[in-house]
């Protein structure tokens, strides 16, 4: 009776799987069950589907023989599985064998043992854990279900474990990446790999620069070094234009406010990190402080606001330069300078996102969120604002960031990466604050003591013109532009679907990548045998891989230099319309709209498309849910109904999230989430005008 | 139940809201009322967090529940949400640093805008530690918070300088404030129960639902 109590004491027990068919190497399958509610019966039926067995097999069971030996033990009656069970000791995995070539014994005894009869089994109390409870045979119909549910989620998640993670990039990895020049090939293989597994800490250095955008696209190794230190002398010119005037007192307000701010935070970002630690004068600590002043004095439609210290700080821990963690932090902020916009537009959209995935993937739990007023989601401002910088340990935080980052399409900068905001000018410069590598761009940023404000209309004029001629973009040919845009949006929608599919792909797809890549140590996980009907998804991947490698997609840049252009006084164009503008209407929505969907199709396209999800980063959406799906049973158990007790529950637990689990979990439900869209859109292309294939 | 409201023992439920520019020290305050804690270099506040803290003021139990803001945040959404619903307001500002007290005035006039005289107000000149750094002068500060009817106070966070006395004093005048609103209403009319700030709850009894204000 003890042994039977205990058993119905244990929560989930690990079970490892061997499969044999006598031939191949043997299969391995991890998953948990129930023994509360795993009966022999289910227990097969559920080994059956995990190895996709048709015919007839047996199971067996490691145990220790009289003489203390492990020894496999036909595993053939519920009676066998308590006795299995009980044999383990606490927190050891309950191993199994599958073999396929039947026992003549295990067959005639499973035979006896068959579903219908266990409702009326007299024994079965004896026999089954889950008998102890009276339950009724619906009441233990649903339970089977939900265990079978439980533990194909549980068989998914080994699963997932194989697909949605991997070991961080190593040197020889990267250099698998690199052409005999160093150039960076597959640079959307290259970014999967980081978004699967993140980056060795030695090599953080030289990855986080190419998925920042630092570098324009096809540079060899040499020329990545030259640029780097072309851009280094712009940024200590730059830097020490404020430096000078600070120094010599020349203080304008403008300086002095940044300063005051900068300095405060600088004082009190990662301390406790060792790069930062001592005291006030480490020069780290300085290092930080030059970064952000500069960045803030050279982009005055941003300046200095909390947070900013949060991003800046890992650039510099990992490059351990001043310069290059500028650099990184101008390709970084490209993006984010939009979460630092006082209209707020970007969270506004960020938190209704996640509110809609919420919604989505949990109703039950977004309905308690509503209930409680509480789905305004305002504790997960701070995860939103720093993408999750602050929520874990610095270590782990590197790695979120990095596979954030690496989650996102590539967007290298046309020429070369602006360190300074267009329409900034620098008076006492006319030289050129700019990489001039075969830039034909005569003018040049230039600054003035207090920012845009002061900037000489005439110069201000010539400037914009100068860069609109080059880089086909300005304020005064902006309507002409919109039209522009809206043709190349058409192509690069696509090509983004194809890369955020791609991006995340499953293992069996990376297999076949696998076919036409050579020797990517990304790809030695896959093992799978493969299906020869995979290779129409290869010339897709291809032709996508061969337009990534041209000059950059239109659309990104496009939409940063939009907001630069809507930051200049002139041209306050509103975030909505950078939106609108980015992802015009008539390509998200008609093509959508035509196809009439079914009803579930429709509550499929409620979810905002990748390239709208996030305004700019999906994944992160997807891994903020993640978190607060992982949270949910504690939440709604302990009847968390107010804002402040979610806000306390978090705050709890910051620096202590499982990075592992939330980033799996994440992965899996982002590339779930971007298989649907795809396919609405391939839907949606169906029902477009008939044989048009324009991409 | 409100007949019985003034034998029953009474717990007031007080929301308090701490504002200011950032880096003047409203985590520091609130770590060091809270739990006695300073750190020196404890990093900024990007969200509002929730602290607690029952004390007994005579025969009064009283349960804080301060939000600590983001000093410098530019969600301008999120202010309103952390002050709505506040019975007092701690408008904290940096000895050494003019500019923050400038933002405590900005902070006066909003509060005042949204919510009228209902919120008690206390401004503090923290970093006392600081006195040689000195940029705001006392009495400037005492005359201003004079007019605008708040308390002042002088702290030092770091060496638990006056901390106590400021959360003693705001929740004194919260209970008066209390009072005064509790008769009010009973003069009104002895059911019904008005949801403006001011829960004085009776034990077992939830508070009114919160009003969800316009922002701006």
């Amino acid at each position: 009776m003890t042994d039977v109590f205990a058993l119905h004491q244990m929560d989930a027990v690990k079970v490892r799987v061997k499969k044999c068919d006598g031939q191949n190497t043997a299969v391995y399958k991890k998953f948990s069950i129930d023994p509360r509610i795993t009966s022999f019966e289910v227990l097969r039926k559920l080994l059956s589907k995990a190895f996709n067995i048709r015919g007839e097999f047996s199971i067996s069971y490691l145990a220790r023989d009289e003489a203390g030996k492990p020894t496999y033990t036909s595993l053939l009656s519920d009676w066998d599985l308590d006795a299995a069970l009980l044999g383990l000791s606490p927190d050891s995995h309950l191993r199994l064998k599958v073999d396929l070539q039947p026992v003549e014994e295990g067959y005639n005894d499973w035979d006896i043992i068959c579903p219908v009869d266990l409702p009326d089994e007299p024994s079965s109390a004896m026999r089954s854990p889950s008998s102890s409870h009276p339950l009724s045979f619906r009441d233990k119909f649903i339970s089977i279900s939900k265990t079978m549910d439980m533990v194909t989620k549980a068989l998914n998640l080994s699963e997932v474990e194989r697909r949605y993670a991997k070991p961080p990039m190593t040197d020889v990895e990267y250099r698998n990446f690199l052409d005999s020049d160093g150039r960076l090939v597959r640079p959307l293989e290259f970014r999967r790999s980081v978004f699967l597994g993140g980056v060795d800490h030695n090599l953080r250095k030289y990855v986080w620069r190419l998925i920042l955008n630092v570098f324009p696209d096809g540079l060899a190794g040499q020329e990545r070094l030259d640029y780097m230190k072309a851009k280094s002398t712009e940024y200590y010119r730059i830097r020490d234009s404020w430096k000078a005037r600070f120094s010599n007192g020349e203080m304008t307000h403008q300086l002095q406010f940044i300063t005051n701010l900068v300095r405060k935070d600088v004082l009190r970002t990662d301390r406790t990190q060792k790069f930062y630690a001592g005291s006030d004068e480490n020069k780290n600590v300085l290092a930080l402080f030059n970064v952000l002043t500069t960045y803030a004095m050279t982009h005055p439609s941003v300046s200095y606001c909390q947070g900013m210290s949060d991003l800046a700080s890992p650039l510099l821990v990992v490059m351990k330069d001043e310069a290059h963690a500028y650099i990184c932090f101008c390709g970084l902020m490209k993006r984010m300078k939009r979460n630092f916009r006082s209209d707020g537009l970007s969270l506004t959209l960020k938190f209704d996102h996640l509110k809609k995935i919420i919604a989505y993937y949990d109703p039950e739990f977004h309905s308690y969120l509503v209930q409680n007023d509480c789905d305004e989601l305002l504790f997960c401002y701070r995860w939103l604002l720093v993408e999750l910088k602050r929520e874990f340990a610095f270590e782990d935080a590197l790695h979120i960031l990095e596979v954030i980052w690496s989650s996102l399409p590539p967007d290298p900068p046309a020429h070369e990466l602006e360190l300074t905001e267009m329409g900034f000018f620098d008076e006492g410069d006319d030289s050129g604050l700019h990489f001039t590598r075969g830039d034909p761009r005569t003018t040049t940023s230039s600054k003035s003591s207090s920012g845009h404000s002061s900037g000489r209309p005439s110069k201000r004029g010539s400037v914009i013109s100068g860069e609109g001629d080059d880089q086909s973009h300005s304020s005064s040919e902006d309507s002409n532009d919109y039209v522009l845009m809206s043709d190349s949006l058409t192509d690069n929608l696509e090509k983004q679907l194809v890369y955020l599919e791609i991006s995340t792909a499953d293992a069996s797809q990376r297999c076949r990548n696998a076919s036409e890549v050579s020797s990517s140590s990304a790809d030695s996980q896959c093992r799978l045998a493969r299906p020869s009907s995979a290779y129409s998804m290869d010339n897709t991947l291809t032709d996508s891989k061969v337009e990534f490698l041209l000059p950059p997609s239109n659309i990104s840049r496009t939409n940063s230099d939009l907001s630069d252009i809507s930051s200049l006084p002139s041209a306050d164009a509103s975030p909505t319309a950078v939106v609108r503008r980015r992802w015009p209407q008539s390509v998200m929505d008609s093509g959508v709209d035509a196809s009439a969907p079914s009803p579930s199709e429709s509550s499929k396209s409620q979810l905002p498309r990748p390239q709208e999800l996030g305004d700019g980063n999906p994944f992160l959406i997807f891994l903020c849910a993640t978190i607060l799906l992982q949270q949910r049973d504690c939440i709604m158990s302990n009847q968390m109904q107010q804002h402040f007790e979610l806000a306390m529950h978090f705050d709890k637990l910051i620096k202590r999230h499982n990075l592992h689990k939330i980033l799996l979990q994440a992965r899996r439900l982002f590339t779930d989430y971007l298989k649907t869209q795809q396919s609405l859109q391939d839907e949606a292309e169906s029902h477009a005008e008939d044989g048009a294939h324009n991409f | 139940m409100a007949a019985s409201a003034v034998a029953s023992p009474r717990v007031h439920d007080f929301k308090v809201v701490l504002l200011g520019e950032g880096c003047v020290g409203k985590t520091s305050l609130v770590l060091r009322y809270v739990e006695n804690k300073f750190n020196e270099k404890h990093e900024s506040t990007l969200q509002a967090s929730f602290l607690t803290k029952k004390l007994t003021i005579g025969n009064r139990r009283v349960n804080l529940s301060i939000w600590d803001t983001a000093g410098q945040e530019r969600f301008h959404a999120l202010g309103p949400i952390y002050y709505r619903d506040s019975n007092g307001a701690i408008l904290t500002y940096d000895i050494t640093d003019d500019d923050s007290f400038q933002k405590v005035k900005n902070w006066v006039k909003e509060l005042k805008k949204m919510l009228g005289t209902d919120i008690m107000l206390t401004i503090i000149g923290n970093k006392t530690d600081l006195e040689k750094q000195r940029n705001v002068s006392v009495e400037t500060a005492e005359q201003y918070a004079e007019s605008v009817g708040a308390t002042h106070f002088q702290t030092s966070a770091k060496l638990n300088r006056g901390v106590e006395e400021v959360f003693l004093d705001l929740s004194r005048r919260m209970i008066e404030q209390a009072d005064k609103q509790d008769a009010e209403k009973r003069a009104l009319s002895p059911s019904s129960r008005s949801t403006a700030a001011g829960n004085v709850v009776l034990l077992e009894e939830t508070p009114a639902a919160p009003i969800k204000s316009g922002c701006c």
